[in-house]
């Protein structure tokens, strides 16, 4: 009896040690970028078809008003909501790829951000149960009202991944500028020997260099401000732009710094 | 009176006859030995260490690749600053991917509020 137990947990033991890895490959998500967008923007075409459709459906039975057209009218309305709760997941599921792909994002940020994806994933899976056995009009109105109580949580999913993705990358190439504004003195510019006035000339142009580098940071840190801002009340949506409009200064800059490391750089 | 004579080893015999359990006439003899069986389950406690020790023994480290000897370039000096352009390229190029009007995909256009 004592051998065949040790004969079956040795059995159990190589078949789990074989299948373990596997298990949790399986849980990373198989798709890429590009499937993820093709997938949602499948899911969108999908939601504004059946938002013509329950245009006029509601049409006619706003002026019908049988039986027929508000079967017809709950129909497509279910649909309809249906096909937006699958749309912001499908969304939300390319901005968690992207943002999870993206250097320079604030790791803190990330785990908090990761979790208003998850929380937004479950509210649309509930709302896509709750509509599965709806036949009522007066239900479907129920179930689309309550939904509209979690706008803010889905918004939050759909922008802060957004503002983090733009930080991140702004962040990241400004870190790359400096870095190569570093090599560009220590490589070229102090190879220069300090007897000829073009190296003076050379040295004065990392000054502005510096300034607009220094420019970057600033606006960066701005975008920032904007990202944790919460003494102004606003929608995700709001915040969003602000930070959009300081990182397109920061851009600017980047943009200006990148033109004089050229200049400077073809002086040599 | 005399007492009657027993024979005392035929006495020891019956002692020991009724002390171990009855024997069953159809049931063969095992073919294996006390031994046999602690030896297959030494050998399959072994066995069973052995799995457990595959599972959590650490990788071999891999082989280190020999060391290639540094050569110490002098740093370029005036003209030869194409590697240079071309990194400044690559940053601008970065930098379009960078930016932030242009996102890969906007949220979705969808109505926030429907109602029939």
């Amino acid at each position: 009896m004592r051998y065949r137990f040790y004969f079956c947990l040795s059995l159990f033991l190589l078949i789990y040690i074989s299948v373990w890895p596997d298990g949790v490959s399986a849980q990373i998500s198989p798709k890429n970028k590009e499937e993820l967008i093709s997938d949602y923007r499948y899911e969108l075409e999908q939601y504004r078809d059946k938002q013509r459709v329950f245009e006029l459906d509601k049409a006619e039975y706003a002026k019908l008003r049988t039986l027929v057209s508000r079967d017809k009218a709950v129909f497509s309305t279910k649909a309809l909501l249906t096909a937006r709760a699958t749309t912001l997941k499908s969304y939300v599921l390319v901005l968690d790829h992207i943002l999870n792909n993206t250097q320079g994002v604030d790791t803190k940020e990330l785990e908090r951000v990761n979790a208003f994806m998850v929380s937004t994933i479950e509210i649309l899976d509930k709302h896509l149960s709750e509509l599965e056995p709806v036949q009522d009009q007066f239900v479907i109105n129920q179930v689309a009202a309550k939904f509209e109580q979690s706008i803010e949580t889905v918004l939050a999913a759909e922008y802060y991944p957004l503002m983090l993705i733009s930080i991140g990358r702004i962040q990241s190439t400004a870190d790359q500028v400096y870095i190569a504004r570093i090599d560009l003195e220590r490589n070229y510019i102090q190879a220069v020997p300090d007897t000829e006035s073009k190296k003076a000339l050379l040295l004065r142009g990392l000054v502005d260099l510096d300034s607009q580098i220094s420019k970057t940071n600033e606006y960066i840190n701005l975008a920032w401000q904007q990202y944790y801002d919460t003494k102004v009340k606003m929608t995700s949506r709001d915040r969003y732009q602000n930070v959009v409009t300081q990182l397109q200064s920061a851009y600017s800059s980047i943009s200006n710094t990148l033109n004089l490391m050229s200049q400077i750089e073809q002086q040599i | 009176m005399s007492m009657p004579i027993t024979d005392q080893s035929s006495f020891n015999q019956f002692q020991e006859n009724l002390q171990s359990p009855p024997l069953d006439p159809n049931k063969k003899p095992s073919r294996f030995t006390k031994k046999h069986k602690i030896a297959v389950g030494v050998g399959g406690l072994l066995f069973m260490l052995l799995i457990l020790l595959a599972a959590i023994a650490p990788k071999p480290a891999p082989v280190p690749e020999p060391e290639i000897p540094v050569v110490v370039v002098p740093p370029i000096v005036s003209t030869n600053t194409s590697e240079f352009s071309k990194r400044l390229i690559e940053l601008q190029a970065q930098l379009v991917a960078a930016d932030p009007a242009e996102v890969e995909v906007l949220p979705p256009p969808v109505a926030l509020e429907i109602s029939l």
